[in-house]
């Protein structure tokens, strides 16, 4: 800490105590050598007066950012959102103060207006950003509106519980101006307003590599010329496009991402907004379907946190007639690499699916979710020593009931080399159609099952 | 006489010409003595564009002023408490420098990880001490 920026870190650390209503603190930054410690200071910090600011209790008040940001040429509009370049405390950047670092559409009031055409909800409506690591209303894997846990449902609820506060505030016409600066259509509002529910990209104020990773499900995708063919994962469709900077946009402007402050990540991550839609050449339901949707309704499927998608070679496939084997064992062995994950992502082809579901027998999504949950183990000892067991597991495992198709304490009785499953549930393990035609597969990893929010309902 | 009214028409028809000269001079060159027409400002000949602040805010928040100080640490109870674990030798050092910089001040020091339960007992641990020194380490 020494060496670092102090007054910025003494900064954050005030900025995030006056979050939680602490007024103020005393700091001491120390050394890297605990042998140096001037231990004076931290004397000093606990018996020295307090001054009239330490002792003043009140409230926050904060810029509302309301109405017009400037007026110039569209050169001087683009130095205005770039701002002046931020370099982090710790090293890395520079970063933009409002964009993404390229050119923004100006989101004048035409715009703006514009693009809120593409919503019939109230622009002055809020929408609260939660950060990152809280987990959204409703719970992780909220399902359709009425259902436990889902919005409206019994489990609704501000995250942290009740008189939770959001870390930011946005409405409607927030995102708007937002959508209008990653260059986005008024079609484009119902899915950008269900990212902006999700959290968009807020990023993680720690060392882990954290990403964001979404899915369309549904008629919508198709509705706004989302790709889930060929190239899936690659840039060049206007749509995926679109949607993807308005993730990252409205993760700066709206959630408070301060890449290289609040967002540190040693790595930072392959998937930030990376968003696609599902391939409806698929012998199984939809994922809307599979999370209790129906078939004509939209749904936004969004990971954080913990996110790995691993795509592979054709050569790499094998077909099912092939002579290289069962080739449903790849797919098992690639998955029992995954070491910190209580979920799994696992993307067919429409062809791979159809060739699954035909010479495999697998009618379902649910029936392949089984199967992966069945087979993707490791032994108990080492599931149990885990640390990330530990850390995120056990308390969901302790609340999940015994003798259930979850993780449950039953499996704490087991013997140590017994094989226990890698995934919290088979729900957890969430199969995707999408890509263009061939055997292809790709697999990746997950903190538990994705969240479900309604496309249609933001329309 | 027939001379002077021959110079005489001369210097009419001269008179003419340069006069019809002079006549055609605006329209063919610029006297540099006019004073140059203003030029338009780059501002006003490129688009102008009135945009819109993108950003949210903060919630307002009601925050507490820090609690009163101790007057010495002599005889006093300070806990350490290590919010992520990391730099235990640094939070550590810190107990055992104060101890010695302070004859009859008292350390006591604690972990807190992520570990589910972690915070068990946290609060009766502030509470049974007289000042706390929050480490956070990274």
């Amino acid at each position: 800490m020494e060496t670092q920026d102090k007054p910025l870190l003494a900064d954050i650390a005030k900025s995030e105590a006056m979050r939680e209503g602490v007024g103020t603190l005393r700091l001491v930054f120390t050394p890297v050598n605990a042998t140096s410690t001037d231990i004076s200071k931290f004397v000093d910090a606990l018996t020295k007066p307090l001054t009239a600011e330490e002792e003043k209790s009140g409230s926050s008040t904060s810029d509302k950012h309301e109405g017009v940001l400037m007026t110039g040429t569209y050169k001087e509009v683009q130095e205005a959102f770039m701002g002046e370049l931020r370099y982090g405390p710790f090293g890395g950047g520079p970063w933009a103060e409002m964009t993404d670092g390229l050119p923004v559409a100006p989101p004048t009031e035409e715009a703006v207006v514009e693009m809120l055409k593409g919503t019939s909800h109230d622009p002055d409506e809020i929408v609260n950003f939660w950060g990152f690591m809280a987990p959204p209303p409703g719970g992780p894997g909220a399902g359709p509106p009425g259902g436990p846990g889902a919005p409206g449902g019994p489990g609704e609820g501000p995250p942290g519980g009740p008189g939770t506060i959001p870390k930011r505030i946005a409405t409607v016409r927030k995102v708007a101006i937002n959508a209008v600066m990653a260059g986005c259509r008024p079609e484009d509002m119902p899915a950008i307003l269900a990212i902006a529910e999700s959290g968009a990209c807020v990023g993680y104020p720690g060392d882990s590599s954290f990403g964001h990773f979404y899915v369309v499900s549904g008629p919508y995708a198709k509705e706004i010329g989302m790709n889930a063919g060929f190239d899936f994962l690659n840039p060049g469709n206007p749509a995926n496009t679109r949607l993807q900077r308005a993730c990252t946009l409205m993760g700066i402007n709206l959630g408070g991402c301060l890449q290289g402050l609040n967002c540190l990540e040693r790595t930072g991550t392959l998937h930030w907004g990376t968003i696609f839609a599902e391939n409806t050449d698929s012998p199984w339901e939809g994922l809307n379907e599979n999370l209790g949707y129906k078939s004509d309704e939209s749904v936004l499927l969004a990971w954080g946190q913990k996110v790995q998608l691993v795509p592979f070679q054709q050569i790499e496939v094998m077909p099912a007639s092939g002579p290289r084997g069962d080739p449903k064992s790849p797919v098992i062995a690639s998955l029992k690499t995954l070491t910190n994950d209580t979920g799994a992502l696992l993307v067919f082809t429409p062809d791979t699916a159809h060739v699954w579901a035909k010479e495999f027998g697998f009618k379902n999504m649910k029936q392949l979710q089984d199967y992966v949950w069945d087979n993707v183990t490791r032994r108990k000892s080492d599931w149990m020593s885990n640390y990330w067991f530990r850390v995120h597991q056990k308390a969901e495992i302790d609340r999940n009931p015994r003798d259930s198709r979850m993780l449950n304490p039953d499996y704490y009785d087991l013997p140590d080399d017994a094989q226990v499953p890698m995934f919290i549930s088979p729900d957890a393990i969430t199969i995707i159609v999408a890509g263009g035609s061939g055997n292809a597969w790709a697999w990746g990893g997950t903190f538990g099952k994705p969240r479900a929010i309604s496309i249609d309902k933001w329309r | 006489m027939r001379n002077n009214r021959v110079l005489s028409l001369f210097s009419a028809i001269c008179l003419i010409f340069v006069l019809a000269v002079l006549a055609f001079v605006p329209a063919c060159s610029k006297p540099a003595s006019l004073p140059t027409p203003p030029t338009t400002p780059a501002a006003i000949t490129k688009p102008v564009y009135t945009v819109l602040d993108p950003r949210s805010y903060e919630p307002e928040v009601h925050y507490q002023g820090l609690s009163p100080r101790l007057d010495t640490l002599k005889d006093k109870k300070v806990g350490i408490i290590n919010m992520r674990g990391a730099g235990a030798e640094i939070m550590e050092t810190i107990g055992l420098d104060l101890e010695a910089a302070v004859p009859g001040c008292t350390t006591m020091y604690r972990e807190v990880g992520h570990e589910p339960g972690a915070i068990e007992g946290l609060k009766e641990f502030i509470n049974s001490c007289d000042a706390i020194i929050l480490g956070h380490n990274y």
